[in-house]
């Protein structure tokens, strides 16, 4: 018992110099609250920069972390180490994704509207909060770890949702966030009492071990799996878990949202992925039998990913065709987008074990060309939102002649977002399409490009908005910080989209 | 860097014109013609130089190319590469892929399969896998048959991880419509003189689509070509979305949908291409070296995916139906490029992508009766439609869809006239159809209604528009000493003339010869509707008294006509000399296809 | 290959219009108006072109006993392809006495119509446009006959009917002319298309045989046609086909040269300006069809051309009889017309009918010969019926009458033509008709049965028709009462520039019969009509020296001087066509007596009494004449409006099925997205919605134990959370 405790005491203190990042994060919650609640009349901007200070200090500390490949807070089982974080270059790529994310947030914050008069120190704290929990989500090798970044990363989330507190809409989002969250966690981790019931572990490896020769039936592992893989979409926002998406992307201030559906997204995905990778290790589970029948078909991860995929793609794309708000057509759109990535996803879970097979890379560059596009595209929509209170389709109207630039930019990754060229998102796409059809999901990316050319019907609406349609109103002066951060996220996209290939062999240094 | 010149030069125009005053509209039209113009100087060298057998042939640039890799592979990898390169053909199958061999007993294929993926592992752990990747595509290239042709090739590293390079090149098939484009633009250009509502917009979108028109015609990677393919959507949706008619939004939208679906089957296809047997080429040329031995299946499904893509900017029955929307809401210079230059973006992918990249797909019986039933729908079925309209503009549209008809069918044919004829229709149907939207925009421009049933003894107000008119549709009648007519007669005797025969391996399948009998009458119907609609525009009394105040062409409008009624009587007259540039090209590609890709 | 003089010559001849024409559209494109002296430099034009044709004439094909040697040229127009796919087409040009002859028909009658027209239509608007259209007509007609390809004399083909169409709409402000001109368009059209066909399929079987030379030209038809006939060569096993191939194109020719049931494009085409159906609508383009068939007919007779028995051959019965048919049926509408020019349009039609029934019966010298006489006394009715018009100001004979004093030189020619035309002897028609009737006799007699008959009945009825319908005509208008006192009062004899033609046209009507005088009349020219133009000279003087052909010349009989190795199909034929010529040649002087009788009697003795009227049968038949048969009824009533309906139903198809189709995929999507969207917010947001108000009403309930601010609870529950977790590391020291 004491050498228990003895050697759990070691592993938390050699674990400490594993996780800097995560605890400078946590410093910076405490800064932050701290300075919210002891300096009087603290100005939005001195947290902002307070809160700019503190991630670009955890991002420093995560480039000294770049190559590493470590088990966290780990110990040495028989055939090798088994800890509760792994920090390798997947979990350090989406870290440094989410973290990135929070940090444009910080500008689109300091600009938006409904903050300026409120002390934001909370805000940039729970930011913080929600980041470090999507670090773990990223790096997390146990079940529990995982479970714990998503319910961390969501609780603060909840609020920040309903931060601004005078805004009924988002209050509700909030709320509903609230509630649909728990709901999602407790499928979750019903999932996971299974999987533990059925391997004795809740770490990736032993689990995968355990699956390997385990005699458990198919029914009980497909039910696992579905439990456990619609905790992992509420966290995606694909489908079957997305309905919260619009309400809450809605609800929220528009600087959260776009949080929201970047960085939580891809946390999401990056807790699936290393769970999957695992779970189907060594062939994975396929399931030909189900409470004593006997299904002729074999079924499995692939099937269950590809068949989220091409649910999500055209139930957000159809989702998104009828809405006028701005921000709830960007939601559906995100569900849209998920759809498309977990093509990525089914194509891994098909092959990742198999010699050509389990390439991330479409995936990665996927994530990076989003990254920009949505958070151009949520940008101007803050920005212009602040200015003339815009919130529908129709709000736009006139906003090329009325803000060019700023037109321009929503245009781009309104066309990113579509996968027209020569912009980042084709070849997004392109990547994407390219595994599927690779790796004889043909059905399925033919399913994206229909897919595709729905969603240009929405896209297209908010172009036809800015461009042809008139309206009277002014000029929109839209400020030079905000166009020199439109600028560095809509310029990236023509270099992805005519000059990707760094960055296309960047993105293939991500698999396990 | 002729080609790089003529792609992009208007797109610097467009950069220029974006930068001029807003204001100012009359700098932004003649700096955006200058660019037109000067556009079109490359594009005039070119031809001449093309017609000449100017520059050196594509098999040279790309030997030269392939030698430039191997020298700057790793030193002592260099013989190996060269040694494999020695039978690069024979290397294909599955390099990179394990071959599924029993290994206790693989059979010779396989083991010379293995014996070769043995020597490119070696190459990986050289280092030299790239470069021998690259030396590998462009010697298949330089194999390639339609690297015959291929002149002024340009061939540089664009995105290396994915094979992808910037190349370019015309031949006989490209280069009349280069030329068309062009030219057109030039004509459209002077022509939108009169627009006045959001001059720059227009000016510099309508430059952004001259770039990914020429851009289409000359790219030989196809993921360049995919480009510059969705480049042009762009600016024609906002073309005919921002300076279009009272419906402009719907067919705006319309177009740009339709022919996104499209193009996102073709890139599938693009993407089954790269992928398929472990290529990972990009390269046009590369991969018609290797599509004979694609197994017919592939073909059929690669076939139809490029199809939709095509058919759908062709337009052919049944997805034309954006067509007499996006022409009769669009501006008269953008109906002008639709018809005259757009359209055969879809023929032209026909010829380079479809019947290249799945020779047996193409002219097995399936799709000969598929493609020669869908284009005598197109004929006679589009006069028919085009018989019924009261719109002006329609009226031409549905004409334009007759006579795609045409292309169609003579490809299905696969003759020598049948292909000659087609690719010469796609030609002259870019004049005359260019042509006859100019003509009725002027008469839009006076009238301000295009009601066909209005109009009336225009021949006697307007005698010199009316002398215009007359070529123009008599050219797309098909009336002999006129463009119109060498081609619909090649088509025809190209199509009676198909009938099925053996080469090499393969059954080349003739198109029966009732689908031509069907086709025929479209010709009578063609005859009706044109002569109805002149009897009904410029025969007779003029039937308002507005009618007598019109005023005949002016300059702008003669700058736009002249040449292209010039080209109605030129090429009618001395056919030989468009049929001299494609005569080449177009022969080596039929013997490619009948023969299923030299397999 | 060196040109020799007289292709040059004859290029020239064809050149000399178009140069005319390009002068003025130059003008016109550059300046945007014609020369106003475009007048001269057509008709100095079409002079120079006429005497050039007459000089070949003279120097050429009446030199020799056989008239001309052909001469051939060929000219690459395109050439496609290579080795055995190799598509080639040239411009062929062949000059042999039917070229020449044809030159010298065309240029008098157009030199004729240019001099006439000056003065005719010099008030018109559009002065100078007219002479374009002319000069652009001449050019493509003798371009149509000068060429010896079949592609580009369908390209001529084509040419000339645009002329027509430009000429019968010159007065386009009328409706009527523009439906004219349309109607005679499109319906050439159809017959063009099937001419096309026939082309397309001969060219298919030549450019196979032969490829990479110009396929379609005469001579390697007629080869094929003659190694067929040998049973040798590319049309073997496919005989049919060619069978076919002839029919398709002899419909092209049934258009142009307005055979039944085509015609009726031809009465309407009368909308055109007066010299304008003198020239092509009676003397040269209609007669090009009849020239196409004479040029093609070793294809229409198919292998028996080469045995010699053309009974054999389909497509020659239904030539004959298409030709019979048009004659007759035309013969009988034209006896109720009350219009001039309609009345003598339908005569055109069924003289027509008389030549393709000819070429029909198996001769096309007879055809070719009544082509000749037909084109100058009909051009001369034409020129004279304007003079009339002119004069009047109306076409309908009820406002004419009695104007034989006013216009003397108009009536003495007019009535030199009728006689012509209703065959009178020692005019031109008789010879001429008497040949087509005597061949159309000698076939009958030959094939010995009620159907060989057919054709020559029915020309013999024509006869008839013919000379009372002329006679009716030429009664109405020049004899008996003014119709219109006014309008008499104000008539006089036209100018000069107008009756000079008129008198050369009646010369020519009275004496160009001489130049083929077939019944041993030997005036020191022999037969030389005959010797000169007939298939085998046609097709042998250009053939001779084609190996292939060489075999086949040796097997050919003279039709008409039997050798002695003719087989016995042909020597009966030849009997017959010299028995018969007395019987007939009695037969058709009755007719001519009885017609011109029958027309003085009604029309001039009893021109107040209506006696058809009187006669119940008769009259029933009047008004089944006067409506044409109901023919154009048809047309107008039955078939465009179906065509219409068709149209507007692919109209309403596209829009309301295909298109609808595309929307409605559009629509549907946006219905389930709406579904979708209806789900999401109704059935489960509804069900958030709820739980999330009971929570709100639990949120409620809470609010007076909480200041209800979450934010403030969970950083409390960090807080203390981070406590524990400080003091349980540092506890571990």
């Amino acid at each position: 018992m004491q050498n228990s405790i003895e050697t759990a005491r070691r592993i938390v203190a050699e674990g400490m110099s594993g996780i800097i990042p995560e605890i400078l994060l946590c410093a910076l919650v405490c800064v932050l609250l701290l300075a919210d609640l002891f300096i009087r009349g603290i100005k939005p901007r001195t947290t902002a920069w307070i809160a700019v200070l503190g991630f670009v200090a955890c991002g420093a500390a995560l480039i000294a972390r770049n190559g590493v490949h470590a088990e966290v807070f780990g110990w040495q089982q028989a055939d090798g180490m088994r800890g509760m974080l792994l920090n390798d270059q997947f979990a350090w790529f989406f870290q440094v994704f989410v973290l990135a994310t929070a940090l444009v947030c910080i500008p689109m914050a300091m600009d938006h509207a409904a903050f300026r008069a409120r002390r934001m120190g909370e805000f940039y704290a729970l930011l913080a909060a929600a980041t470090l929990g999507m670090f773990l989500m990223a790096s997390a090798t146990n079940l529990l770890m995982a479970y714990l970044g998503i319910e961390f990363a969501s609780m603060a989330s909840y609020l920040a949702t309903a931060y601004d507190k005078r805004d009924r809409a988002g209050s509700e989002g909030g709320l509903k966030y609230v509630i649909y969250g728990s709901v999602a966690s407790g499928i979750m981790i019903y999932g996971l009492s299974l999987i533990y019931g059925m391997t004795g572990s809740l770490h990736y490896t032993d689990i995968a071990q355990a699956l390997h020769v385990s005699a458990a039936t198919e029914g009980q592992l497909l039910i696992a799996a579905i439990l456990i893989f619609g905790g992992f979409a509420y966290k995606m926002a694909a489908v079957p878990m997305h309905f919260w998406c619009p309400d809450v992307y809605e609800g929220a201030p528009t600087p959260f949202t776009a949080y929201l559906s970047v960085a939580s997204k891809a946390a999401g995905f990056a807790v699936f992925v290393r769970f999957l990778a695992a779970f189907t290790a060594h062939g994975g589970p396929t399931f030909t039998g189900f409470g004593g029948m006997e299904f002729e078909a074999s079924f499995g991860w692939p099937v269950i990913v590809a068949a989220a995929a091409a649910l999500s793609m055209t139930v957000g794309n159809l989702g998104a065709l009828w809405q006028t708000n701005v921000k709830r057509m960007l939601a559906y759109s995100s569900i849209a987008q998920a759809g498309y990535l977990l093509m990525a996803v089914a194509v891994y879970a098909a092959g990742h074990d198999k010699p050509n097979g389990g390439d991330l890379a479409p995936l990665v560059f996927y994530f990076i060309a989003y990254f920009f596009m949505n958070l151009g595209a949520f940008h101007v929509i803050s920005v212009v939102g602040s200015r003339t209170g815009a919130v529908t389709v129709s709000d736009f109207a006139g906003l090329g002649r009325r803000a060019p630039w700023m037109a321009f930019g929503l245009g781009v990754c309104m066309l990113s977002l579509l996968g027209m060229p020569p912009t980042g998102g084709f070849v997004g796409k392109m990547q994407l399409l390219q595994t599927a059809v690779e790796n004889n999901l043909v059905w399925l990316a033919v399913l994206a490009g229909i897919n595709t050319a729905i969603s240009a019907f929405y896209y297209f609406k908010l172009l036809k908005s800015m461009y042809l349609e008139k309206s009277a109103g002014g000029v929109i002066q839209s400020g030079s910080a905000n166009l020199a951060v439109l600028a560095l996220l809509v310029a990236p996209l023509f270099v992805l989209g005519l000059a990707f290939s760094p960055i296309a062999e960047f993105s293939r240094g991500f698999g396990f | 860097m002729l080609l790089t010149l003529a792609t992009f030069l208007p797109l610097l125009g467009m950069v220029v014109v974006l930068l001029l005053p807003t204001a100012n509209k009359n700098l932004i039209r003649w700096t955006a013609t200058g660019f037109a113009v000067a556009a079109f100087v490359p594009i005039i060298v070119l031809t001449q130089g093309y017609g000449a057998g100017g520059d050196r042939p594509a098999v040279d640039t790309l030997r030269a190319e392939a030698a430039a890799v191997v020298a700057g592979a790793p030193a002592p990898m260099r013989a190996q590469i060269t040694e494999l390169l020695a039978d690069a053909k024979s290397n294909t199958p599955a390099f990179r892929t394990f071959v599924a061999a029993d290994a206790a007993h693989p059979t010779d294929a396989e083991k010379k399969s293995l014996a070769v993926r043995a020597k490119l592992e070696a190459l990986e752990q050289g280092g030299a896998y790239k470069a021998w990747h690259e030396a590998w595509e462009l010697t298949l290239a330089a194999a390639s048959p339609i690297a015959a042709d291929m002149r002024y090739v340009e061939y540089g590293q664009w995105i290396p991880s994915f094979n992808i390079h910037y190349m370019m090149g015309v031949d006989g098939l490209s280069m009349p419509l280069i030329f068309l484009t062009g030219l057109l633009w030039v004509l459209c250009f002077v022509y939108s003189f009169s627009i006045e509502d959001g001059v720059k917009g227009y000016f510099a979108l309508f430059l952004l689509l001259q770039t990914g028109l020429i851009g289409v015609f000359c790219a030989l990677d196809f993921f360049l070509f995919y480009v510059f393919w969705e480049i042009v959507l762009l600016p024609m949706y906002f073309l005919i979305g921002y300076w279009g008619g009272t419906n402009r939004l719907y067919a705006a939208i319309k177009f740009f949908i339709y022919t996104l679906v499209g193009s996102v089957l073709l890139l599938v296809a693009m993407l089954a291409l790269y992928w398929k047997d472990g290529y990972d080429s990009f390269n046009l040329l590369t991969l018609t070296s290797l599509s004979g031995g694609f197994d017919l299946s592939f073909q059929m499904w690669i076939f139809m995916a490029l199809f939709m893509g095509f058919a759908i900017k062709v337009p052919v029955f049944p997805f034309h139906t954006w067509l007499p929307d996006a022409h009769v809401q669009a501006p008269t210079a953008v109906s002008v490029v639709l018809a005259g230059v757009l359209l055969k973006m879809g023929g032209y992918g026909f010829y380079r992508f479809s019947y290249t990249l799945a020779p047996d797909a193409g002219i097995s019986q399936t799709m000969v009766l598929f493609i020669g039933g869908l284009g005598v729908i197109n004929i006679v079925y589009g006069a028919l439609c085009a018989m019924a309209q009261k719109d002006f503009k329609s009226l031409v549209a549905y004409s334009s869809v007759s006579h795609m008809g045409f292309v169609l069918l003579g490809l299905a044919a696969m003759t020598t006239e049948g292909i000659q004829g087609s690719v010469l229709q796609m030609f002259n149907h870019g004049v005359s159809s260019a042509m006859m939207f100019l003509l009725v925009g002027v008469l839009y421009e006076r009238a301000h209604h295009r009601d066909l049933d209005r109009f009336g003894g225009i021949g006697l107000q307007m005698p010199y528009y009316t002398g215009f008119a007359i070529i123009g549709f008599f050219a797309s009648l098909g009336l002999p000493g006129l463009n119109g007519f060498i081609s619909e007669v090649l088509v025809f005797m190209g199509s009676f003339n198909s009938e099925t025969f053996f080469a090499g391996n393969s059954a080349v399948y003739g198109l029966p010869r009732w689908m031509v009998y069907l086709a025929l009458p479209g010709v009578v119907l063609t005859a009706g509707y044109i002569l109805w609609t002149v009897q009904r525009v410029y025969m007779g009394t003029a039937k308002k008294e507005e009618y007598k105040t019109f005023r005949d062409l002016n300059w702008r409008e003669v700058f736009s006509l002249a040449p292209l009624a010039a080209m109605c009587i030129i090429f009618g007259v001395a056919p030989q000399l468009i049929l001299g540039y494609m005569n080449n090209t177009l022969d080596h590609l039929r013997t490619f296809i009948v023969t299923g890709g030299g397999n | 290959m060196q040109m020799p003089d007289t292709i040059l010559i004859a290029l020239l001849i064809v050149a000399l219009p178009l140069a005319a024409w390009t002068i003025g559209f130059l003008h016109a494109a550059v300046r945007r108006r014609l020369p106003a002296c475009q007048d001269w430099i057509s008709t100095v034009a079409v002079g120079v072109s006429l005497a050039l044709s007459l000089y070949l004439m003279f120097s050429q094909v009446l030199a020799g006993p056989a008239g001309m040697q052909a001469v051939t040229h060929s000219w690459r127009w395109f050439a496609i392809g290579s080795g055995d796919n190799a598509f080639v087409l040239n411009f062929d040009v062949l000059v042999d006495n039917l070229t020449v002859a044809m030159f010298c028909v065309v240029n008098i009658v157009a030199f004729l119509v240019h001099v006439y027209s000056r003065s005719y239509m010099h008030a018109e608007d559009r002065y100078p446009r007219f002479f374009l259209h002319l000069s652009l007509f001449t050019f493509s007609m003798l371009g149509l006959l000068v060429t010896s390809n079949l592609m580009m004399l369908f390209i001529f083909w084509e040419l000339v009917g645009v002329c027509s169409y430009f000429l019968i709409g010159f007065f386009f402000l009328k409706k009527s002319a523009g439906d004219a001109s349309k109607k005679a368009f499109v319906l050439n059209r159809i017959g063009d298309a099937c001419f096309m066909a026939g082309i397309f399929m001969i060219g298919g079987l030549l450019a196979k045989q032969w490829p990479g030379e110009s396929v379609l030209s005469f001579q390697r038809i007629w080869e094929s046609i003659a190694m067929l006939g040998h049973g040798q060569g590319p049309w073997i096993g496919h005989e049919s086909e060619v069978a076919i191939a002839g029919l398709l194109v002899f419909v092209g020719c049934m258009t142009k040269s307005a055979q039944f049931p085509l015609h009726v494009w031809l009465p309407d085409a009368m909308e055109g300006p007066t010299p304008v159906s003198a020239l092509i609508h009676a003397a040269t383009m209609v007669a090009a069809g009849v020239y196409m068939i004479v040029r093609m007919f070793p294809l229409m007779a198919g292998k028996g051309y080469v045995s010699g028995d053309f009974l054999d051959s389909p497509a020659l019965w239904v030539i004959a009889f298409i030709g019979g048919i048009t004659a007759l049926f035309s013969g009988t509408i034209a006896l109720v017309q009350t219009d001039l020019k309609k009345g003598l349009a339908y005569s055109t039609c069924s003289q027509l009918g008389y030549m393709v029934m000819a070429v029909g019966v198996g001769s096309i010298s007879a055809g070719m010969f009544h082509l000749f006489t037909h084109a100058f006394f009909k051009a001369c009715l034409f020129l004279g019926s304007g003079s009339v018009i002119h004069a009047v100001h109306s076409q309908e004979m009820k406002d004419m009458g009695g104007l034989r004093a006013k216009m003397p030189i108009t009536y003495a020619t007019f009535l030199i033509a009728c006689l012509a035309i209703a065959g009178t002897p020692l005019f031109s028609g008789f010879l001429s008709k008497e040949a087509v009737l005597g061949q159309a006799a000698a076939f009958g007699a030959h094939h010995d049965s009620l159907l060989g008959w057919v054709p020559f009945t029915l020309a013999a009825v024509t006869a008839f028709l013919t000379a009372f319908y002329m006679f009716r005509l030429l009664f109405l208008t020049f004899h008996g009462k003014p119709g219109d006192r006014h309008k008499f009062e104000h008539a006089h004899e036209s100018p000069a520039a107008m009756t000079m033609p008129l008198v050369v046209l009646a010369v020519l009507a009275l004496i160009a019969g001489g130049i083929a005088l077939p019944f041993g009349l030997d005036l020191g020219t022999g037969h030389w009509f005959q010797d000169r133009v007939n298939d085998q000279v046609l097709v042998q003087n250009t053939m001779g020296n084609t190996p292939a052909f060489a075999d086949m010349q040796a097997n050919m009989v003279h039709r008409h001087d039997p050798l002695p190795n003719a087989n016995e199909a042909v020597s009966s034929f030849h009997h017959h066509a010299h028995t018969v010529h007395m019987p007939v040649l009695l037969m058709s002087l009755c007719a001519v007596l009885i017609g011109i009788s029958a027309a003085w009697l009604l029309f001039v003795r009893r021109r107040s009494h209506d006696i058809v009227g009187g006669i119940p049968p008769l009259a029933k038949a009047r008004v089944v004449m006067s409506n044409l048969y109901y023919v154009d009824w048809f047309y107008c009533n039955r078939v465009v409006p179906t065509v219409k309906d068709i149209a507007d139903l692919a109209k309403a198809f596209d829009k309301s099925v295909i298109d609808a189709l595309v929307n409605g995929v559009a629509r549907f999507g946006t219905h389930i997205a709406w579904f979708a969207g209806r789900v999401d917010s109704l059935v489960v947001d509804g069900a958030v919605n709820g739980s999330g108000s009971s929570m709100l009403a639990l949120g409620q309930f809470f609010r007076g134990l909480v200041n209800g601010k979450i934010q403030d609870y969970v950083k409390y529950t960090v807080w203390g959370l981070g406590l524990l977790m400080i003091w349980a590391v540092l506890a571990r020291g």
